[in-house]
């Protein structure tokens, strides 16, 4: 497997972005990106707590402190300080990603020292790297009866050539906060302002680095003499994108038929159901879930952007109860899409380290913990969609009237489900087979990162009678057909053509063999003995 | 003669199930005599066939006693025997512990320590590397607990990317910091998914981490601190156990401090989250992974095609905040150790006093072969023939059958070192031989403050650490400090009752 530009530095604040992307300013929502990326996050005010930075997100030096989730440079920092971050952005215009980075931070100066200077350092190639290496560059602000800006670039060690020439900018003050907001394309066009008292400066827009400022960034205070540059830095967030694009098939459709499915491909694994007789199983071109507990099939190719389809020719959407009281058929309680696995064999329960979509539709009664497969209440439907990720809901929301489960709008028709995700965002649809699109997306939900690995349709149901009852059992029946995947990743940049050969799932059952060769009395031993 | 272990097993889960020992006692069908004298093996990465061979050999040079062997891989299920006291039949133990709560039913090992095995001029107590027996000792200088392993435990890495070329061995943990990141932006490595680090945890403990973790505590505070002061809880007005002493930001926190600059969401490997540790060193000798944190015993338990080695510890850098010259360089720093490596006994770039401290700092490397266990119940029938075994166990001959076996040095020195060739050993197996010859070695302590020995824990109190510095989720995520108020506010919930 080819991995691209694997590089979550800031997996920690990159695995809840979704949920932090309403807080990120406009620049970094204003994503231009191509199929493929995840967003990477350079720097984040995640890694300031309180009066902690967390020096696994950061190079600190010169005594650089945190006090109130901001950072702190004043008398007490050295005379060259500094906060680096230790993720690199990276360059990605090969697979589509338009943008290099975008920055934004609040920073608040009280005092500028003569002969002194902040920099706002990026394209630091190196982890030793600071102001002024080689193929870097800076926004630099300086102050001499009022702020100075410039922006610079580092062709050479140590020599500036200027991309904005320093020049004092009267709207920008001391004391006051000035959000800096920076994008940089993979083109090295750089867009900069600075807003303070609700005016915009605009520095740059459209000019370009002539270097690659691909790299690490952060913030170099330098003083002079024995003052010291005194300012505060917050709501730090710099973000990149990275992409992902595993070597696998174009598509490939599994239709089922009677040679099983490619044993090359996919895979599954049902564990023992206390429902009998269960498993999971190709039979008449479909692929069957019989009272399914535990039970996965899943690719064994390895997906980042894809689009899976597979028809639903069946699902258990009521109970046969015997007269007896015995269950002949469950109602299917739930089943999973998961994507982002990351060992194809994983059982369920390590699943909690993909993302998964549940069609959860049947629990037992709050109350009475107890379900009627023949007629369940209300209170026994759950009827949501749940997006799970590393063990916990995301989102929940719920399947409506138009549902898989409904016999009163399914019929017997098939049903035709549709599952993308592009740069980490998951769309579902479904639809009757005899329904000509789609139409919109029955869940939607933006991971904003990658989560390459297996994809599979599974159910994690009971091993084992549970405590309320042989009737309380979560198993799946459902039968799936004509399982269709397709790689979304850029195809400019992917391995294309890969083919997976065919090898059936299924044992192959000997054919009697006809023995019609006579052994010749001179080798029998008996003979040879010559008793 | 005595049932192999299956049978010992078996008898043991229904003699426990059943409450009752009237079967004869734990060990099955043996004669529970002064002349059988029967072992309990804790079967661990060193295997077991060396000691079954040593058994053998025993059996076959002398007639007085009959030794068998038993053994499991599950050191509980061997302590759960001394649960039965004077019912238990085993005569001596070969095992870790994780309680001392046994520790005055065991007989003292003293009279073991001074004698000589046959022929041999040098006691067994003179054989014993002296780090190793210091880490077995009681306060009063004797000994219930000998010392049978000897098993170097640090960082392991791959010799493969970590070449002395493009990549070098990190003698500061500062320059361990920036190697970290310079790997994780390594676009090649990306490429092939491999991270910096791949080690197992333990359902949300420390996994092996807490060997290099008390060696960075070790080279912040002192070995003698370490030994005398911390493991003692012991205040300057020699009072115990101290509060003020286990709750002090000491080197635990610089240690701490270390983890958290080196192991992130970035820096670890998926598979980080496994507490499959053999599936964790597969794949990390597989390639998967530049470090690993392990020990002397990981290539006699896994393989792979990697090429590996253990890492000499890197000095803490904050271990200038003790020097005399407490404003000294990293690279300054960096270029002492390196005169240290060299065979230095002093530096034209620090004082005799702060060579001293981080020469001493460099050659630390935890070493776990303290905290295997040989010992005898008092109650044991067969004392004398389980204290005639051990001489022979740390003989010359026992000592080459286990070096031959394990390709890993003894716990004990031979009287002549000519009588095992190393030359044949394999690089890794070399290193654990020179390790034992120029480390030395942190262990745990047998004497040490009753807190860390009720609890059964180290300095961290069982706090996690490594898992939340690494954790995906933001939410679970922790840096030092919060560790630390952990800690501390563990320290504060139950200090009253740790100290009576």
């Amino acid at each position: 497997m080819t991995k691209k530009g694997i590089n979550r530095i800031f997996a920690a604040a990159l695995s809840c972005a979704a949920v932090t992307a309403l807080a990120l300013p406009a620049a970094i929502n204003a994503k231009n990106v191509g199929a493929g990326s995840s967003e990477n996050y350079i720097m984040s005010s995640a890694s300031v707590s309180g009066s902690y930075i967390n020096e696994g997100d950061f190079f600190i030096k010169g005594n650089v402190y945190a006090k109130n989730d901001k950072i702190v440079f004043d008398d007490s920092c050295g005379k060259t300080a500094s906060i680096i971050s230790k993720a690199s952005a990276n360059n990605y215009k090969e697979y589509g990603i338009k943008d290099l980075f975008s920055l934004s931070l609040d920073m608040n100066v009280e005092k500028i020292v003569s002969g002194g200077k902040v920099s706002l350092v990026f394209g630091l190639k190196r982890s030793k790297d600071s102001v002024g290496a080689v193929n870097s560059a800076e926004i630099e602000f300086t102050y001499d009866d009022g702020i100075y800006v410039a922006v610079n670039e580092y062709k050479t060690a140590g020599e500036p050539s200027a991309v904005s020439a320093k020049r004092k900018y009267s709207l920008l003050s001391l004391n006051t906060a000035i959000k800096v907001n920076l994008r940089v394309d993979v083109n090295g066009k750089t867009y900069l302002t600075l807003r303070c008292n609700d005016n915009d400066v605009k520095i740059l827009d459209g000019k370009a680095f002539t270097i690659d400022v691909s790299g690490a960034m952060g913030i170099v205070s330098v003083s002079s003499g024995e003052e010291r540059n005194k300012f505060t830095l917050a709501d730090m967030e710099a973000l990149s994108y990275t992409y992902d694009a595993p070597e696998t098939v174009d598509t490939y459709k599994e239709t089922f038929e009677d040679r099983g499915y490619n044993a090359n491909m996919f895979y599954s694994q049902s564990a023992v159901s206390p429902a009998s007789p269960s498993g999971i199983y190709v039979e008449n071109g479909e692929l069957v879930f019989k009272n399914a507990g535990t039970c996965y099939f899943t690719t064994k190719e390895a997906f980042s952007n894809f689009e899976l389809k597979f028809d639903v020719p069946f699902l258990a959407r009521e109970g046969i109860v015997a007269d007896d009281g015995a269950i002949l058929q469950y109602i299917s309680n739930w089943f999973m899409i998961g994507f982002g696995v990351k060992n194809y064999d994983d059982p369920p329960s390590e699943g909690i380290q993909a993302t998964f979509l549940q069609f959860d539709y049947l629990q037992h009664d709050g109350a009475l913990k107890k379900i009627d497969h023949v007629n369940p209440t209300s209170g026994m439907i759950n009827n949501r969609y749940v997006l799970w990720r590393n063990g916990k809901a995301v989102k929940i929301t719920s399947m409506g009237e138009q549902n898989i489960w409904n016999k009163n709008y399914v019929g017997d028709k098939t049903v035709n489900v549709k599952f993308t995700v592009i740069d980490g965002a998951l769309d579902m649809y479904y639809k009757l087979d005899d329904e000509a699109d789609y139409g919109e997306a029955r869940f939607h939900y933006d991971l904003g990162a990658m989560q390459t690995g297996y994809v599979r349709i599974y159910s994690y149901g009971d091993s084992a009678i549970p405590a309320n009852g042989i009737e309380c059992v979560s198993a799946l029946n459902m039968r799936i057909d004509n399982f269709e995947i397709t790689n979304l990743d850029k195809k400019d940049v992917r391995p294309t053509g890969k083919i997976i050969p065919f090898r059936s799932n299924i044992f192959k059952t000997a054919e009697d063999f006809d023995y019609t060769t006579k052994p010749d009395p001179s080798d029998l031993l008996r003979n040879k003995l010559g008793k | 003669m005595k049932k192999g272990n299956k049978i010992v097993c078996a008898v043991l889960c229904s003699a426990f199930a059943l409450g009752a020992v009237g079967c004869g006692g734990v060990g099955g069908n043996v004669p529970d005599t002064a002349t059988d004298v029967q072992i309990y093996y804790w079967k661990a990465g060193e295997g077991v066939e060396y000691m079954q061979k040593i058994v053998d050999d025993y059996n076959e040079k002398q007639s007085e006693y009959t030794v068998t062997l038993d053994y499991d891989s599950n050191a509980s299920t061997i302590i759960k025997t001394l649960d039965l006291g004077e019912d238990n039949t085993y005569d001596l133990y070969f095992t870790m512990l994780n309680t001392m709560q046994y520790n005055s039913e065991f007989l003292k090992l003293d009279d073991v320590l001074d004698s000589r095995a046959d022929g041999e001029s040098m006691t067994i107590r003179e054989k014993i590397y002296p780090s190793l027996l210091n880490g077995v000792k009681n306060s009063d200088g004797t000994s219930y607990f000998l010392p049978y392993g000897n098993a170097w435990c640090g960082i392991v890495y791959n010799t493969d990317i970590i070449d002395g070329v493009k990549y070098e061995i990190p003698r500061t943990t500062d320059e361990l910091e920036y190697l970290v990141v310079d790997l994780t932006n390594d676009a090649s490595l990306s490429k092939a998914g491999v991270k910096p680090w791949l080690f197992f945890n333990s359902s949300g403990g420390n996994g092996y981490w807490i060997y290099p973790m008390t060696g960075w505590q070790v080279q912040y505070d002192g070995l003698d601190y370490y030994n005398d002061t911390f493991m003692q809880l012991r205040a300057i007005d020699g009072s115990t156990p101290s509060k003020q002493v286990i709750s002090e930001r000491d080197g635990r926190y610089k240690a701490l401090k270390v983890a958290e600059k080196i192991v992130t969401p970035a820096t670890v490997h998926p598979e980080c989250t496994n507490t499959n540790f053999t599936k964790v060193q597969t794949l990390f000798l597989q390639g998967q992974a530049v470090f690993n944190v392990n020990g002397g015993w990981l290539l006699n338990e896994s393989s792979g095609t990697a090429n590996v080695a253990i890492m000499k510890l890197p000095v803490i850098s904050s271990i200038v905040e003790k020097l005399e010259n407490s404003d000294m360089s990293d690279e300054t720093l960096s270029e002492i150790v390196k005169q240290v490596d060299e065979g230095a006994d002093s530096s034209l770039l620090c004082s005799a006093k702060d060579f001293a401290r981080i020469k001493q700092a460099r050659n630390v490397l935890y070493n776990n072969g303290a905290e295997h266990y040989a010992f005898v119940p008092a109650y044991s029938k067969a004392a004398d023939g389980a204290k005639d075994f051990l001489k022979y166990y740390y003989s010359d001959e026992g000592i080459v059958t286990r070096m031959s076996y394990t390709q890993m040095p003894h716990a004990a020195k031979l009287t002549d070192e000519s009588k095992f060739d190393k030359s044949s050993l394999s690089e890794w197996n070399k290193q654990l031989f020179s390790l034992t010859d120029t480390a030395t070695a942190i262990t745990g302590l047998v004497d040490k403050s009753e807190v860390f020995t009720n609890l059964g824990s180290d300095g961290y109190l069982g706090i996690s650490y490594i898992m939340p510095f690494c954790a995906a989720n933001p939410k679970d995520r922790k840096d030092s400090e919060k560790v630390w108020t952990a800690l501390i506010n563990k320290i504060n919930e139950n200090w009253e009752d740790w100290s009576k």
